[in-house]
């Protein structure tokens, strides 16, 4: 069994089985132009944790058939019970497995990723409770100086 | 801290493709790009094709059908459904396919109006003749022709007057009347007359009520009697063309 090594942004390497990583595309094609097995290959957006997370993963779907060409199913919850356990993560890392799978070119993961993200979208109420579990600032519609002049104007007309 | 915006937009998108509409209503809410995002009109048009699917599909196996103006420009439909437009667009000669168009619809309606003839022909030569009709009791007068009906129908009139002529000069007048009938007169009114008997009734009880009219007391008669109080009602009571006139005055002592 032919191995690939990879380096992450810790300086850790990995060296995996061919068939293993040849599910994200990238690799696959970096590796079939180059001809290269030896030379371990470097991965600067992905650190080792979120590398270990998308191994777990390809451990998984070792053996999937190749996805079919056909339209999205929009079923939120329709995937497999050990991919829900691997996805029950926080926000912030499971921001860089989405990233990860992204730059690797996994569109299996890729896919559970905005799954799960739509999941927990769907379970807030308010708006007010997305913002706080996915960390997104709050805006204002003017900026704060504009309503501080509002409110002087209001004043000055209110007395 | 990473937050969800930080996200690449084409990931943003994949995630919201998965977001149901109800979500994505409350996700245009969040901040000033996810309203942009939430409100992508590829992503509603995904909504909305998923939401009716069979009608789409419909729709796109009927994609190849021509349109209605193609079939007119290639001679196999008339401009308009009607033929009185279709008439006036010959006129002014706004007509789809041109002067062709014109004399083709001109010879289709020769052609309507020949088949029509062919057509009462044949009716014509197979209709039954007045004797069978006249055995099945369908017509009356088989011998008699259509155009003496008129006269028959005077002579008929003038018959049936000569008769009541006949038939009044030979009754009795009411003398000769036996005297059970002639002397219940009430009877006979009830019977024949009653219509006249109304009238009369009401013409002698017209000059009854006109003759108390004339021969009434004057109001002033009847207030030295002191019978009748100066009382707006009692006037209004007796001469009713009053009424607005006290109203007017009630009115203006309210104001008051």
């Amino acid at each position: 069994m032919a191995s690939v090594k990879l380096t992450t942004s810790d300086d850790k390497e990995y060296t995996l089985d061919r068939e293993l990583i040849f599910q994200s595309n990238l690799i696959k094609n970096m590796v079939t132009d180059l001809d290269v097995f030896d030379a371990p290959i470097p991965l600067p957006n992905v650190t080792s944790s979120t590398l270990d997370i998308v191994i777990k993963y390809l451990k998984i779907h070792k053996d999937d058939p190749p996805p079919p060409d056909k339209p999205i199913e929009k079923a939120v919850d329709d995937m497999i019970d050990e991919d829900k356990e691997l996805m029950k993560l926080e926000f912030n890392i499971m921001a860089d497995v989405i990233l990860a799978a992204n730059y690797l070119d996994i569109p299996g993961l890729l896919d559970i990723g905005c799954r799960t993200v739509a999941w927990h979208i769907k379970q807030c109420k308010d708006y007010h409770e997305i913002r706080e579990k996915f960390n997104i600032p709050k805006e204002l519609w003017r900026s704060e100086e504009e309503i501080a002049e509002m409110k002087k104007e209001l004043n000055g007309i209110l007395g | 801290m990473t937050s969800l915006e930080q996200l690449p937009l084409e990931i943003l998108l994949s995630i919201l493709l998965f977001v149901p509409d109800t979500d994505l209503r409350t996700m245009t809410l969040v901040s000033k790009k996810f309203r942009t995002l939430a409100t992508d009109p590829i992503l509603w048009k995904m909504i909305f094709t998923e939401r009716n699917l069979n009608q789409v599909n419909f729709l796109l196996s009927k994609a190849d059908r021509p349109d209605r103006l193609d079939l007119v420009r290639r001679n196999i439909l008339r401009s308009s459904s009607s033929i009185t437009s279709l008439t006036n667009d010959i006129n002014t000669g706004s007509y789809y396919s041109g002067p062709f168009g014109v004399t083709s619809y001109q010879i289709s309606v020769l052609l309507k109006q020949l088949q029509q003839k062919r057509v009462l022909t044949r009716h014509l030569q197979k209709r039954p003749t007045i004797e069978d009709l006249s055995q099945r009791n369908l017509v009356t007068s088989s011998s008699i022709a259509p155009s003496l009906h008129a006269q028959i129908l005077t002579l008929t009139k003038e018959f049936k007057r000569m008769r009541l002529a006949a038939q009044m000069s030979k009754r009795k007048s009411v003398n000769q009347l036996p005297k059970n009938i002639a002397g219940s007169a009430q009877s006979f009114i009830s019977k024949n007359l009653y219509p006249v008997h109304g009238i009369m009734e009401r013409k002698l009880l017209k000059r009854q009520l006109r003759n108390g009219l004339v021969e009434r007391s004057d109001i002033s008669i009847i207030d030295s009697r002191k019978l009748i109080r100066n009382e707006p009602y009692l006037a209004s009571l007796i001469c009713p063309s009053i009424r607005p006139k006290i109203k007017y005055y009630e009115a203006l002592t309210f104001e008051l």
